[in-house]
């Protein structure tokens, strides 16, 4: 907040009459156009009670809310876990030495970073279940996993591996800039980087 | 080979890529249009505004865009009856449906536009804000002349990747039924199980494409576009 309030002056009589009168017509346009969804809704009866019973009954919640609230958690916790590791070994391969695994990385990077999400996801969907890889009851989480880690691993999570990295090649000096620099870059830098990248991480999972 | 034909010819692959440019190009103009008058709100001196910004940006930004796609359709339109097309005309749903989907792409993306847009007015020095201040620019003028011509040129990186995730992101329009890539691929993966490899291979090739040239032309523009300070 305090680079905006740099944006303005403090209010003399005037500017204040003025943010007075816009704050509250800015309040009475929000009320209005809730009123406007309040009255469609009433007209089209979706405020009686008979549509909102159902989320008191336990089956709804049982067979429907909460299965889905836990297959949505669980895609996630195992796509987290993999797509961590596939991005380490991205980020760390996309700093190597050697370019036999240096290109190969890059180019799978960006080619995740290029695709769709859902499309993976639908592609990895209909790969299974042509091949019959999974039970036709994990097809789907297999599916949405597969996606998630493509889409998470590959460039979000090698890519912050890859500058941590840089960076903390470049930044302590005694630790990873020693001779052998290159070579050692995966155990010097491994730990440092992951430690950097814990908070960053947290926004995207 | 038989697959790549049929991609261009029973398909309409190609029209599918343009309903998806289209939807990319609209919504983005929508976002960058509706994202700076968040942006503007949420550093504006009325606390009111402040409040409805930073409240549109939480909630938006954490809701699943299918979500947000799914209530254009079911919420906005068979609920709420805003209808964006005309209904008279024969291809009214899908004029419709492709409306709606623009809208709650730009909707969306508004929201990641605004935090990029604010991110750009921290790139700008506090002196620039002062002295335009000191020279008696109320804060709009404030912000048109001297704030907002910098901080949208800090934040060229942060749009070109909202830009990114927007093409991407288009492909969730096939929920409610527009034929956008993504919706072509999975009915040709249906029809075709037997070459899935291609299909998505000629699809990842498209949006390939689509978003490595506008990454590639981001940053060049953000180096080339930055104030030099």
């Amino acid at each position: 907040m305090s680079s905006s309030s740099v944006l303005f002056d403090a209010p003399g009589p005037r500017s204040k009459r003025l943010y007075a009168a816009v704050g509250v017509a800015s309040v009475i346009l929000l009320l209005l156009a809730l009123w406007f969804v309040y009255s469609k809704l009433d007209e089209k009866g979706q405020l009686t009670a008979a549509k909102w019973k159902p989320f008191l009954t336990g089956v709804v919640w049982t067979e429907y809310i909460i299965p889905g609230l836990i297959g949505t958690l669980t895609a996630a916790a195992i796509s987290v876990v993999f797509a961590l590791t596939l991005g380490t070994l991205l980020g760390v391969g996309r700093l190597s030495a050697t370019a036999w695994i240096r290109i190969p990385c890059g180019v799978v990077v960006e080619f995740f970073r290029a695709v769709p999400v859902l499309m993976m996801m639908l592609f990895s969907y209909a790969l299974y279940g042509y091949y019959e890889w999974f039970p036709s009851d994990r097809l789907a989480l297999a599916a949405v996993v597969t996606g998630l880690t493509l889409y998470n691993g590959s460039p979000n999570w090698s890519a912050r591996v890859c500058t941590r990295c840089r960076r903390a090649r470049t930044r302590p000096r005694s630790r990873s800039d020693s001779p052998p620099a290159r070579p050692c870059a995966w155990c010097c830098c491994r730990k440092q980087s992951l430690r950097c990248c814990r908070p960053s991480s947290a926004s995207w999972w | 080979m038989d697959v790549i034909s049929e991609f261009f010819s029973e398909y309409d692959g190609l029209g599918a890529f343009r309903s998806t440019i289209y939807l990319t190009v609209l919504s983005a103009l929508f976002a960058l249009v509706i994202g700076t008058v968040v942006a503007v709100m949420r550093v504006s001196p009325i606390r009111v505004l402040q409040v409805i910004g930073s409240a549109y940006v939480n909630i938006v930004r954490n809701t699943p865009l299918t979500l947000v796609i799914v209530f254009c359709n079911l919420g906005l339109f068979l609920q709420l009856g805003i209808n964006l097309a005309n209904p008279d005309s024969p291809t009214s749903i899908d004029d419709n449906n492709f409306r709606l989907a623009i809208l709650g792409l730009s909707v969306y993306h508004a929201a990641f536009v605004a935090e990029a847009i604010r991110s750009g007015v921290n790139t700008v020095p506090l002196g620039q804000a002062e002295a335009a201040r000191a020279i008696g620019l109320p804060f709009l003028k404030t912000l048109r002349y001297v704030v907002l011509p910098q901080a949208f040129r800090g934040a060229i990186a942060p749009l070109g990747n909202v830009l990114i995730a927007l093409t991407k992101n288009s492909t969730v329009a096939s929920v409610i039924g527009v034929t956008e890539a993504s919706a072509v691929m999975k009915v040709m993966m249906e029809n075709r199980p037997d070459v899935i490899f291609v299909v998505f291979g000629i699809f990842a090739l498209g949006f390939v494409i689509l978003t490595l040239p506008i990454g590639v032309l981001f940053t060049s523009m953000s180096k080339r576009l930055a104030v030099k300070r």
